[in-house]
């Protein structure tokens, strides 16, 4: 081998031999330090009810766009995703851009709790959320965002409000077409799956099994993940957003019973969303009827909405100004950490800024 | 420049490929209908087995003059209401200072809110106008 090549052979095993000192310091301060703080940017909870949190964050410019903005959260876990840490925070960027932001956040439902379904959702905990952003920041009209499960909230919000105070609609990551659910739909099979039971004995569904159902589409990535973690244990960058991703995703929460049937059984084994045959408090759910401007940004490895569940939604919403972005990343990354930072915020602002005013 | 071998770095791989192939074999056992039945049966059992047990506790602690979950929960729904209301109340405060303009300043002094003029970069880069 020549001079160079074992210099260059002696200089990366003098640069892991420095990394092995730094993992065994890393290490002990993964173990022996609390987790990192969450929540950061200064907010107002402006609205609480039961599983609902709403929350306004207070404006970082001098002037904002005329149109606030509504995150609504997936229902499985908290809406601190938005808001891992300073410098890691979707909130904080898009208030430096500009926006006047209100997320809604659902705390775990209780047991008296175990009743609502979609109707309380939609006709009620979100039009509620959308008053007080209009009556907050004197506008009529609202931008909603919608992350998962969040997004088909939105979606079946926007479609029964229409028209309505709905100025734009961007959803994250949210199934459509729910034959294409890959492993959920093969698990949640009515031939073999009892959601009556289930919900009928536990009354709301332990975050557990929803956790597990999670795990289970990918068994080995939570082991891969820890060999991952002590591998750029050394890097403090890495261990930071890794902690503040690993909590948030291991957070989940209990789903509402009622909503959980609802779920299974109308949308995962009925299709009913995307037959357009979905009823919510008598009324038919047509996407179709949505004509605000539309966004849709999904992700090219997501392991949770398979590319097939998410594909058509953009083309079956009635909007003419509408788009549908791919951006890599899987299905948490997409909205939070490095990934996102580089590619769906910058592309939210951009989208936004001009429907905004 | 002479490429070096990366020590560590086939070991990364290794695990990749591990991960990758881990969960395409487990998927196709769970993706299996015999499996999926068996997830499910013992999914139903153990529900009815934890509402069987909350009952049999809720006896149990009912005879020990103990309160029950139940009982916490009650009360935890109550605390929720009072809470609620309190919060109801608080926004009508607020709603009745901001109403009042004088009684704003004095009950509620909150931060001055910025005005919603913001444009996107992109109309400040515009030209004026077409030439005529």
């Amino acid at each position: 081998m020549s001079d160079v090549g074992d210099q260059g052979v002696l200089e990366k095993f003098r640069v892991e031999m420095e990394r092995a000192q730094a993992r065994q310091r890393g290490g002990l301060d993964f173990l022996m330090s609390a987790g990192p703080p969450r929540g950061q940017t200064p907010k107002e909870v402006v609205l609480s009810r039961g599983t609902l949190n709403l929350y306004h964050y207070a404006p970082m410019t001098d002037e904002v766009y005329r149109t606030p903005i509504l995150f609504v959260m997936a229902t499985t876990n908290r809406a601190y995703v938005f808001d891992l840490a300073p410098g890691q925070s979707f909130v904080e960027f898009m208030l430096k851009r500009g926006y006047d932001i209100y997320v809604i956040d659902w705390n775990p439902p209780q047991s008296d709790e175990s009743r609502l379904g979609f109707e309380d959702y939609i006709l009620d905990f979100i039009p509620s959320c959308v008053a007080e952003v209009q009556a907050r920041s004197g506008e009529d009209e609202v931008s909603v965002i919608g992350y998962c499960m969040g997004g088909v909230l939105a979606l079946m919000y926007a479609a029964l409000h229409t028209p309505g105070p709905v100025r734009n609609l961007a959803c994250f990551t949210t199934p459509f077409n729910w034959r294409e659910f890959g492993l959920f739909n093969t698990w949640s099979d009515q031939r073999y799956f009892d959601v009556d039971t289930l919900v009928d004995s536990l009354g709301n569904v332990p975050p557990e099994i929803i956790l597990a159902s999670f795990d289970l589409l990918r068994p080995a990535s939570k082991l891969a993940s820890q060999m991952q973690l002590w591998d750029n244990i050394w890097n403090d960058e890495f261990v930071k957003s890794y902690r503040a991703v690993d909590r948030w995703g291991n957070e989940t929460i209990p789903l509402a019973g009622q909503y959980f049937r609802q779920t299974i059984k109308e949308l995962m084994n009925g299709n009913k969303l995307y037959t357009g045959e979905l009823e919510i408090g008598g009324r038919r759910v047509d996407v179709g009827n949505i004509k605000a401007p539309f966004l849709h940004a999904v992700a090219e490895h997501d392991h949770i909405v398979p590319r097939a569940a998410s594909r058509e939604l953009v083309e079956k919403v009635g909007s003419l100004d509408k788009e549908e972005v791919v951006l890599r990343g899987g299905h948490v990354s997409l909205i939070a950490g490095a990934n996102a930072v580089r590619r769906l915020w910058p592309k939210l602002d951009q989208w936004l800024a001009e429907r905004s005013t | 420049m002479a490429d070096t071998p990366d020590l560590f770095g086939a070991w990364r791989e290794t695990l990749q490929k591990w991960e990758k192939d881990t969960n395409a074999a487990l998927s196709s056992v769970t993706r299996d209908e015999g499996v999926t039945r068996a997830m499910n049966q013992s999914l139903s059992m153990m529900a009815r087995l934890q509402a069987k047990q909350a009952e049999v506790m809720e006896k149990g602690l009912a005879q020990a003059n103990l309160p029950s979950r139940a009982d916490f929960r009650a009360l935890n729904v109550r605390l929720d209401g009072i809470e609620r209301q309190l919060a109801r109340l608080s926004d009508m405060v607020r709603g009745l200072a901001r109403t009042d303009g004088a009684a704003a300043a004095a009950v509620a002094p909150g931060p001055a809110k910025p005005p919603r003029t913001r444009k996107p970069p992109s109309a400040s880069k515009k030209p004026e106008g077409p030439s005529k």
